[in-house]
């Protein structure tokens, strides 16, 4: 394994000892935040050593052993984080799991796991662990941060964070050479060891829980720390699910490897504000959260005078001409950089501070494809948006965008150490250090996944294009033929039209048939919006579904998509045939989404049936009863004759083909 | 509800230890030729949540002004911590401990979150106008003791998001949730929320009932509640004061109150 050396050379390879470097070299400097009271608290990293020994200690003295896997369950907190290192300390393996995960799924993954311990946020997770006591028999002792409303429960298993502590603390009073005894305890660990367990939210089947060693994180962490030179300075802010790798690997791997500063909000709902105070200089976040910001922000614009949106205007304008190209260090006119430093005075300097961006060095996006236009907007402010591609079972890094070779379609070149090659299946497939040990009690699917000579099925469909870009289609299982033997994606469709903000999701179809079928829903928000502006009345989704108007609006997506498709000789013979727009939203409580929002292919195909069958068989319309789930959990039905549209194809374009816009 | 697992509670009726903290005794109220109140007694416990219900007309928000020294009746005692207590001018009402939220939401619309529940400590700010116009020292230093305890509250009630938001523009389940945040700043011994569930949704009422309790056992506050939800009032109640008519017509533990003919002819509606 390349960079192994390194990793053991600098501050250790487990992140106990590199703790104690830590401690030693950057002993004041800030390694976490938390906003607590209205004020930000914040711990020095020696101050970290000592509240993650102390508690440690604690655990050790409670029964926790070598081995032991403990649950970690909630938002992101310092001292859950701060939880991992200490059970890591003692030779076990921490477990984050997804905290809003219904108890039936965190039962099995906490039952799966074998979890002798568990650290947790506060009451709720209390309640959601004792309820589940009897599925999980291994669960022995419960520490929890926050104690309100756990007053009156029986404490024999159940301990507060501060009590373990004390615990820690009283003993290493009474023997003060405890704490070389403790650092002893963890001298003996190497990279080799496991250093987590984190489970996969498997769309099939059962979650899988993927045991990374400190090697796999580390060097990982080392290698991305050196591709974006990020250092001791920066300031992450810590708020997307710890049991996520994502979270992992920027909020602890990296943080401990490079010694910068982890702000942990407030609250979820404190977000966008906790941002703007921290201003971090390393951001991470799925293309929905900056797309959300983009669309508050020009909701706001709609509000704003006249002579401000005049200016955003403009100068918006100036940025899409030369933001992008001053960012990745192009010629530009003198005319356009000097406007544009205008424009960084008036408008974008302002506007990056209102979404905390001011200092941001590098940011990436991931988990899904982004939209093009929401992409290169902020670029064009000169923020240093990337994309990059990962996995749980990679260590997160698979590839990544390097600076100044940025491509809206491709998710970047293979990151430092890892190999990449296509089998010819057409699945993506990777080697790397950060390659997992394997997955908990699951041979076979290790097996499955991970070749002998250490290739990793990734589980989705790529091209590499000719700069050596990696470009994801889809999941290589989603990838059909369609009865003509063309190649279609299902998911690059409708990403493309997605990209849209009038539409919301897109379901495509056409796997062995004759042509592409899709069902859109249309984006209540935009379409709402725009309805307003044009006088169009409607009284419910429904209804503004199925506005001709909407519809045709709808058609001159498709139209464009289509168009777009007939460009990219791969994909030209996938265009889209026939539409229909739905008369319901597709809704997680319906089991039409999953809980991240993603779509559930097969399940839709089922519950529409008839619609489906009407979109191959030629008819103009159907009328379709579809039972739905209120809020409250009351069953109703709603009604509709839904209208399908066909659409004109575009004649393949041949031979050399720029890549569509 | 399982909202309140594990919130088992402590049996309080008849429980020797718990003190009075606050007794009616034969107590009525009459405006001109209205009798709101008739000829009632009970008493609170130090520590126990109290529900008094009844049918619309009943009294009840009566009672409540006159448990907190709104309304002075024209017969009977009130014992407060000990002592009968005499006719009280509104501030000498106010600094003796009890606070209140009211049936329909009484905040300073234009004023923020914190601000609004920074003025339930205005009675416990004791640095006279000079320094309050110096502001730099002993004043400031005041303030920022005072917006820690109220930053506790804003957490305790989980409205950080809202903090530095305009009440006028929150939904009124938030709205709700401020007033009480409101009250708890005055670190009353008494706390009397008239209706704190009207016109909520379940969600909102689950998230109310559960600061309830959670204000009930971790500051030990003794709260008295006039609520129409009778699941809810069955939930979170220690014991249940009954009026109809102005008249008290059961007094006892949830179940008992629950299974009392009297109670059952007040709510359905028998001929008098």
């Amino acid at each position: 394994m390349a960079g192994l050396a390194g990793a053991a050379s600098s501050g250790g390879d487990t992140f106990p000892k590199i703790l104690l470097h830590n401690a030693d070299v950057f002993g004041t400097r800030t390694a976490f935040r938390e906003k607590d009271f209205g004020i930000w608290q914040s711990w020095t990293w020696s101050e970290v050593l000592n509240e993650i020994r102390t508690f440690s200690l604690g655990l050790a003295d409670l029964g926790l052993q070598k081995g032991d896997k403990v649950a970690i369950v909630g938002s992101n907190r310092p001292r859950l984080y701060w939880s991992m290192v200490a059970v890591q300390a003692l030779g076990g393996v921490p477990v984050p799991v997804y905290a809003d995960s219904v108890a039936e799924e965190m039962a099995y993954v906490l039952g799966h796991a074998e979890v002798r311990f568990a650290v947790v946020e506060d009451q709720e997770q209390v309640d959601k662990l004792l309820s589940m006591k009897e599925q999980v028999t291994s669960l022995e002792q419960v520490v929890y941060d926050e104690a309100r409303g756990l007053r009156s429960y029986d404490h024999t298993c159940l301990h507060s964070f501060e009590t373990v502590q004390q615990l820690g603390r009283k003993n290493l009073e009474a023997k003060p050479d405890l704490a070389e005894a403790w650092s002893e305890g963890f001298s003996g660990q190497t990279g080799a060891d496991v250093a987590v367990m984190l489970y996969t939210s498997g769309t099939t089947g059962r979650p899988k829980g993927v045991m990374l060693s400190f090697d796999n994180l580390v060097i990982s962490a080392r290698n991305g720390n050196a591709f974006d030179n990020l250092d001791q300075t920066e300031e992450v802010l810590a708020y997307l699910p710890m049991a996520w790798i994502g979270d992992h690997v920027f909020s602890l791997a990296q943080a401990f490897t490079a010694g910068y500063c982890v702000n942990c909000p407030e609250s979820m709902d404190t977000i966008d504000v906790d941002r703007l105070e921290i201003a971090p200089t390393y951001f991470f976040a799925p293309p929905r959260v900056f797309e959300n910001m983009l669309t508050a922000i020009m909701v706001k614009m709609e509000d704003a005078g006249k002579l401000k949106r005049k200016m955003f205007d403009f100068f918006m304008g100036v940025a899409r001409r030369a933001g992008e190209k001053i960012l990745n260090g192009e010629q530009v006119p003198l005319s356009d950089r000097l406007l544009y430093g205008l424009g960084e005075f008036f408008v974008y300097g302002p506007l990056k501070n209102r979404m905390g961006l001011t200092r941001l060095k590098v940011g990436y996006t991931a988990g899904e494809a982004i939209g093009p236009e929401i992409f290169r907007f902020y670029r064009s402010l000169g923020l240093n948006l990337k994309q990059l591609y990962g996995q749980t079972e990679a260590s997160v890094y698979i590839t990544l965008q390097p600076d100044g070779e940025i491509f809206g379609d491709t998710v970047g070149k293979p990151a430092p150490d890892v190999e990449l090659k296509i089998a010819d299946s057409g699945e993506v497939m990777y080697r790397s250090p950060g390659v997992f040990v394997g997955y908990f009690k699951n041979d076979e699917a290790t097996r499955s996944t991970k070749t002998e000579d250490g290739w990793v099925h990734t589980g989705d469909a790529g091209i590499i294009a000719e700069n050596g870009h990696l470009k994801i289609i889809d999941r290589a299982k989603d990838v059909g033929k369609l009865a003509d033997g063309s190649l279609f994606a299902p998911k690059y469709i409708e990403n493309k039209l997605k990209f849209f903000p009038n539409i919301k999701e897109v379901v495509a179809f056409g796997d062995g048939r004759d042509m592409v079928g899709v069902f859109i829903n249309i984006d209540l928000t935009s379409v709402g919006s725009w309805a307003e502006r044009n006088n169009v009345n409607y009284a419910s989704y429904q209804e503004l579904a199925a506005h001709p108007d909407v519809y045709k609006m709808i058609e001159g997506h498709v139209d464009q998509v289509n168009r777009d498709l007939s460009g990219e000789p791969m994909m030209a013979g996938a265009q889209v045939r026939r539409f229909l727009v739905l008369h319901k939203e597709l809704d997680a409580d319906d089991g039409e989404l999953t809980r991240t929002q993603k779509v559930r292919r097969s399940f839709i195909a089922e519950r529409y049936a008839p619609l489906i069958e009407a979109l191959y068989d030629g008819s103009k319309g159907k009328h379709i009863k579809t039972e739905v789930t209120f809020e409250d959990g009351r069953i109703g039905s709603i009604e509709a004759t839904v209208e399908i549209r066909d659409m004109p194809l575009y004649e393949a374009a041949s031979g050399m083909e720029e890549a569509a816009e | 509800m399982n909202a309140y697992v594990g919130a088992e509670k402590l049996p309080v009726a008849g429980d020797p230890e718990r003190e009075e903290l606050l007794r009616v005794d034969n107590v009525s109220l009459s405006f001109g030729g209205v009798k709101a109140i008739t000829d009632i007694s009970f008493d609170i416990l130090k520590g126990e949540i109290r529900a008094i219900i009844g049918p619309n007309g009943a009294g009840k928000t009566s009672m409540l002004n006159v448990i907190n020294g709104f309304y002075h009746p024209q017969e009977g005692t009130i014992t407060w911590q000990g002592k009968v207590r005499r006719k009280m001018k509104p501030y000498e009402a106010a600094s003796q401990g009890i606070a209140r939220t009211f049936q329909n939401v009484a905040l300073f619309k234009g004023m923020t979150t914190l601000d609004n529940i920074m003025s339930g400590r205005s009675l416990k700010m004791h640095k006279n106008f000079f320094w309050q116009l110096l502001w730099r020292g002993p004043a400031e230093r005041e303030e920022i003791e005072h917006r820690r305890k109220v930053e506790d509250i804003i957490d305790f009630l989980e409205i950080q998001a809202i903090r530095k938001t305009p009440v006028g523009r929150l939904p009124y389940g938030l709205q709700k949730r401020v007033e009480l945040g409101r009250a708890l700043a005055m670190e009353p011994d008494l706390l009397l929320l008239d209706e704190p569930m009207a016109g909520m949704n379940l969600e909102e009422k689950e998230d109310m009932s559960r600061f309830i309790i959670d204000v009930n056992q971790e500051f030990g506050t003794t709260i008295a509640l006039i609520e129409h939800d009778m699941g809810v009032v069955m939930d979170l109640s220690d014991r249940v004061v009954v009026l109809d008519y102005g008249k008290k017509i059961a007094d006892g533990p949830p179940e008992e109150v629950q299974a009392s003919q009297a109670v059952i002819d007040a709510y359905l509606g028998v001929s008098h």
